[in-house]
């Protein structure tokens, strides 16, 4: 029997409500709207240990009562979408890491943040996102899932845009550098667009996918679809469109997560503050595409299943695609994340590299007769990367900002001078470079593991050789911010002081520190108690949760490449310093290489070239020639002076002369006599 | 009880009130008048619907041919009157300071005239969507193009003059297809009503009023069907919508655009939906087509467009094909999505016409969105508010959009993936379609957005300052009216949900 709490919506419902008090409170205030906004999310944070407890102590799924708010017509009847929440094992475990995540970026938010001209609206577009992601992992039906969803668009646009006045500071990119012709520096409102376009206009895929499963299994409640799904699945799959159908359902999931070719969004997306992009990369948005494989894998199997085995073959047909999606994401990323120069880059890089992990690991659960291991893996790799990289970006926020430079060989030599934030930075690296016992190197082995159980060589492979990038991508940011020499030239221009304003602030550095910690002991925990957390997280999911053994030889082979590639970089950095720029500039190939690399595999140019420019040729072509050209003339020419001409004949007729009126109407009259006589 | 007999009578009466005291009252009085008329009709409006929907006022009978003349507040026409009444009150404030600033570029105005044509042109759309018969529909109709008609030729931009009567010949166009076609299925049915009552009961005509003769049944269908395509507008009929729309003076385009022309969507529900079920879904793949293209058109032009007003006007044009998709769907959601987003719609593009008003009194007639930028430091309630409404109009919480725009990809999705009737490639070419329709709108919205409020103030607004008080009230309420309407949204989307469920299974039978 499931455990039924009343209050549970309370912590998707206060940070809303927060959102709305600070925008209230901000009108006269700004430093309260920004308490408010801490303080709604921090509810939220605290009311997630009783229900964990609640959850461990009733050995089954943990829900609200369905709270009504509207209905929806179907084609007979309507069906009830309410407010209630719905927690298993993945929902619960994702309640938690967003509450607490989010709540210790508030807190670092409240002094990095002081001051800022936005500073209102800054706290109510943080508390709506918070909320928005709780509500959407939270609830237990498509229409909520929907609105939460596209809640955390239009959160992360404001935020990302959040610099609205674009000054140069908050830009991403080399101003001036252009590839294949295309600028490739991004202002915060530029930056915004793209945001919203990119993930936008894919949920529309997702809204049609939901649509029709609400219409034709006629719930909306997610947990009613592990059955309910089977007969719309046979009908697809027997028309031949399930793979397609399922694959539209993932075009919002894939863009929110921002893999191949969906991935450009997130990483301008570093022009809104360091803990909007913290918010991003770890707790929020990225991971909401993660949720949605985590939560819906499952149905599609127990759906496919039950439905027979022409749809499970299309259903794994699908998974193998996103699977492959996944990992050719994890890969490329990581490539890019090798060359870029921009602390926040190169940790949004290894965002949508790490992301494609967990969609490899999902996806390919699918592909195993131990679904399980994917969804445990995948879920232990967005807990680890959310702690970790929620770390990293809060820590690069204060870098960057007492640093007075976003990129990281100008921040040579200075960057030890913040010795707190130093230690968490490396903590957090290491957690992504997944040395052990670090929290990374457990649940990136679990993901690897899974892609090799499902006999995807090639992915598994691949992931492997991504693991070595991120190893070393990862390490070289360090060896660059802390163990190479400082050399004059690479901080020329910059000040070289310390602005400390923030650095010393315990208030900010608090959370990341304290998350950096928690990378160790969730490592540490990981390694003993793996078991443990699959059974609790995999419970109400339909799934059996498997026995993990950590595969020994995974294990050496994966600390061996990891520690490779870490003392690789170091090595090679501590070595040549930031001469290897040079060296690689000097080559023809090389810096090529380094070109294609930094310029992100020119993905940009070409989505610009295709969509942006290409799209403004058919918008001019169609408003210059068809609309104005043909349209208009047509009816506003061609008609008009169709009727002039047919005035003007008629007008011809009618000269004003009586006497040919009179010879008209005779002629008439001697014309109507003779047909009468003829008659 | 003549309950919203009086919500229409009180606001003419009201404009009368005006036209008489036209020189003797201060601009402010006529505000008041204009706005508490309006108010004591969603007042009027409130009790009928606590009285029970669906309300029907004592219908007056007038016997064969016409049928009976009555007035029904029930769950399909609730979006469009909420729709209509907020607008219109709002605007009815906001119209104070912006025409106060356009009687000055005139040179002269009376307060007097534009308020009558104002309250009557609110009036005579309340009667519209009040409507149970089509001649009462159309004579609404006539009185709303008519006092638009006279507000664009004497306080409209540009070419006014000839822009008007553009506007005139074109809707008449339409008016006059309508009316045909009206009066053959009057004429061989012997009733005008769209609405039958049975005692107190009423209820939709349905198929009982059946057209005998097949030939002149299509015939009557397709008159009726482009007379409301033309005022909808559709594609290919749509190219006197940017003209009007855009030079209207902007407290009128604020009506115009989302108000006026969204009731041609509330009468292919009303009248053919009702009347002609069988047609509309034999013919419902064309339509799908012609609404997808509409919206894709609309979006298309909207991206092309220097002038904000005229970007709203297009981007009025792809709403409207949001409403007849899903209107052709056929299918209970598409169609609930349809009527619900007339409000969402309204609300939507009301505060983004605001807010080009806003634009033009606060930056010297400023229109251009090139030369706009960075305005959201000195306007920044005109820029929620604008926010607010690019989000309400691509379907994004936290406003009602979402919700309609649901609904309508609903409708869609019943058509392509229950059943087996489409190739996987057509279902492809639909889907890939929609996303490119209803994801341009997102593009447009936010680009435009990006231009006009964001980056580096540009040089081209002058010293821009935000709004009088009067504007900035009503563009936010307008705006929050919005995100109200989503939290209480059972209020309106709850009855409206199960009255389409059961009554379009019944039809289609």
């Amino acid at each position: 029997m499931p455990l039924t709490i009343e209050w549970l919506p309370i912590i998707w419902g206060a940070p809303f409500i927060g959102a709305f008090l600070s925008g209230l409170a901000g009108l006269v205030n700004k430093r309260v709207s920004a308490y408010i906004g801490a303080i709604s999310i921090g509810v939220s944070a605290i009311l997630t240990i009783p229900a964990i407890l609640a959850f461990i102590g009733s050995g089954d799924v943990v829900v609200s009562p369905r709270y009504s708010w509207i209905q929806i017509p179907l084609r007979n009847g309507v069906v009830d979408i309410d407010l209630g929440v719905y927690l298993d094992g993945i929902s619960l475990t994702l309640t938690a890491m967003v509450a607490w995540v989010s709540f210790l970026i508030g807190v670092y938010s409240l002094s990095y943040m002081k001051g800022d001209y936005g500073e209102h609206r800054y706290w109510v577009f943080f508390s709506f996102f918070v909320g928005s992601m709780l509500l959407l992992v939270m609830t237990d039906n498509l229409i909520m899932l929907l609105i939460g969803w596209e809640g955390t668009s239009l959160a992360s646009y404001a935020l990302i845009g959040h610099w609205y006045r674009d000054d140069e500071h908050a830009w991403v990119g080399d101003p001036g550098r252009k590839a294949l012709g295309k600028p490739m520096w991004f202002t915060p409102s530029h930056a915004g667009v793209r945001a919203i376009v990119m993930t936008g206009v894919p949920d529309i895929g997702f809204i049609l996918g939901l649509a029709s499963i609400m219409l034709i299994t006629g719930t909306a409640y997610i947990p009613d679809l592990y059955s309910g799904l089977a007969p719309m699945m046979g009908d697809l799959a027997a028309r031949g469109i399930l793979a397609g159908f399922l694959f539209m359902f993932t075009l919002g999931a894939l863009a929110k997560s921002a893999q191949f070719p969906l991935h450009e969004w997130l990483v301008t997306a570093m022009t809104g503050p360091a803990s909007v992009s913290a918010l991003i990369h770890a707790a929020t948005m990225v991971k909401a595409g993660v949720y949605f494989m985590l939560r819906f894998v499952p149905i599609f199997l127990s759906a496919s299943s039950i439905a027979g085995d022409l749809a499970l073959s299309q259903v794994r047909d699908y998974l193998a695609m996103v699977g492959g999606i996944g990992v050719f994401t994890a890969f490329m990323m990581a490539t890019m994340a090798l060359v870029a120069r921009e602390l926040k880059l190169i940790l949004a890089f290894s965002t949508a590299s790490q992301i494609g992990y967990m969609f490899m690991a999902a996806s390919y659960a699918g592909m195993t007769h131990e679904p399980g291991l994917g969804i445990v893996a995948g879920l232990s790799h967005l807990l680890s990367h959310a702690v970790f990289k929620a770390s990293l970006f809060l820590g690069a926020g204060i870098l960057i900002h007492s640093l007075g430079s976003r990129y990281i060989d100008q921040m040579v030599g200075r960057a030890a001078k913040l010795r707190v934030t130093m230690i968490s930075m490396i903590f957090a690296s290491l957690g992504l470079a997944a040395i052990p016992p670090f929290s990374g190197f457990w649940s990136k082995d679990l993901a690897i593991d899974a892609a090799i159980e499902s006999g995807y060589v090639a992915s598994a492979v691949l992931a492997i050789i991504t693991s070595l990038l991120t190893a070393i991508y990862t390490l070289r940011m360090i060896s660059i911010l802390y163990l190479v020499p400082q050399r004059d030239r690479y901080a020329k221009g910059v000040g070289g002081e310390i602005h400390g304003d923030h650095g010393e602030d315990p208030v900010a550095y608090i959370p990341y520190l304290l998350l950096a910690v928690a990378t160790l002991i969730m490592g540490i925990l990981w390694s003993v108690a793996i078991n443990d957390f699959s059974t609790i997280s995999l419970r109400g999911t339909g799934l059996y949760a498997p026995e993990i053994n950590y595969r020994l030889d995974l294990l050496a082979i994966a600390s061996t490449i990891a520690i490779a590639g870490s003392l690789l970089a170091i090595g090679l950095y501590r070595k040549f310093g930031l001469d290897l720029f040079e060296a690689m500039r000097g080559n023809p190939i090389a810096a090529a290489i380094n070109r294609f690399l930094y310029d992100r595999w020119y993905m940009n140019s070409i989505i610009y070239a295709i969509f942006v420019d290409g799209g403004a040729g058919t918008v001019r072509s169609l408003g210059r020639y068809f609309e104005g050209g043909v349209i208009d003339r047509i009816y506003h020419a061609v008609i008009p002076r169709g009727f002039s001409i047919f005035s003007r004949i008629l007008r011809a007729y009618q000269p004003g002369i009586i006497n040919s009126y009179l010879i008209i109407m005779v002629l008439g009259a001697i014309f109507l006599i003779l047909l009468q006589i003829w008659r | 009880m003549y309950l919203l007999l009086s919500s229409i009578a009180v606001p003419v009466v009201a404009s009368f009130v005006s036209l008489a005291l036209s020189k003797r009252a201060s601009p402010r009085a006529h505000m008041m008048i204009s706005a508490l008329s309006l108010t004591y009709s969603a007042i009027a409006v409130l009790i009928a619907s606590l009285l029970g929907i669906p309300y029907l006022d004592t219908p007056i009978r007038l016997g064969p041919p016409i049928g009976y003349i009555g007035f029904i507040l029930d769950q399909f026409n609730l979006p469009v009157v909420v729709g209509v009444l907020v607008v219109s009150i709002l605007v009815a404030i906001y119209s104070r300071p912006y025409m106060e600033h356009r009687f000055h570029e005139l040179g002269g105005g009376s307060w007097g005239v534009y308020y009558l044509n104002y309250t009557l042109f609110s009036a005579s759309m309340l009667g519209v969507a009040l409507s149970t018969n089509i001649v009462e529909f159309y004579l609404f109709l006539e009185v709303s193009l008519l006092t638009s008609f006279i507000l664009i030729a004497l306080y409209g931009y540009g070419d006014r003059i000839k822009i008007a009567f553009l506007y005139f010949i074109w809707t008449h166009a339409g008016a006059f297809l309508f009316l045909i076609g009206s009066f053959i299925y009057g004429l061989s049915t012997g009733s005008f009503d769209y609405i039958a009552v049975t005692g107190d009961r009423p209820y939709p005509v349905g198929g009982s009023g059946y057209i005998a003769d097949q030939a002149l049944r299509n015939i009557s269908f397709a008159l009726i069907l482009i007379g409301l395509l033309i005022k909808l507008p559709a594609f290919g009929f749509h190219i006197w919508l940017p003209y009007a729309h855009a030079e209207a003076p902007t407290p009128v385009s604020a009506l115009l655009s989302p108000n006026l022309i969204g009731l041609a969507g509330l009468g292919i529900y009303r009248i053919l939906v009702i009347l002609y079920p069988g047609l509309m879904q034999a013919n419902q793949w064309y339509l799908i087509a012609w609404a997808l293209i509409t919206i894709i058109y609309g979006g298309v032009l909207a991206l092309y467009q220097e002038d904000f007003k005229r970007l709203l006007a297009y981007s009025s044009i792809s709403q409207m094909g949001y409403m007849l998709l899903g209107l052709a769907t056929m299918s209970p959601p598409g169609i609930a999505g349809a009527l619900l987003h007339y409000l969402t719609h309204a609300l939507g593009k009301a505060s983004l016409f605001m807010a080009a008003g806003n634009i033009i009194v606060g930056a010297g007639g400023l229109r251009n969105i090139y030369r706009m930028g960075g305005f959201a430091f000195r306007m920044p309630y005109t820029a929620v508010s604008s926010l607010l409404g690019f989000l309400t109009i691509s379907g994004l919480p936290p406003t009602i959009g979402i919700i309609s725009k649901a609904l309508v990809l609903m409708g869609l999705a019943d058509l392509i993936f229950r059943g087996a009737s489409l190739s996987p490639g057509m279902v492809a070419l639909v889907v890939v379609t929609a996303i490119a329709g209803f994801g341009l709108t997102i593009a447009y919205s936010f680009i435009t957005m990006k231009r006009i409020f964001f980056g580096k103030l540009s040089e081209g607004g002058g010293e821009v300052s935000e709004a009088p008080l009067e504007a900035v009230t009503s563009i936010t309420a307008v705006a929050l009216a919005s995100i109200a309407i989503l939290v209480l949204g059972s209020l309106i989307v709850n009855p409206l949900s199960s009255a389409v469920a059961s009554i379009i299974p019944i039809l289609l039978r």
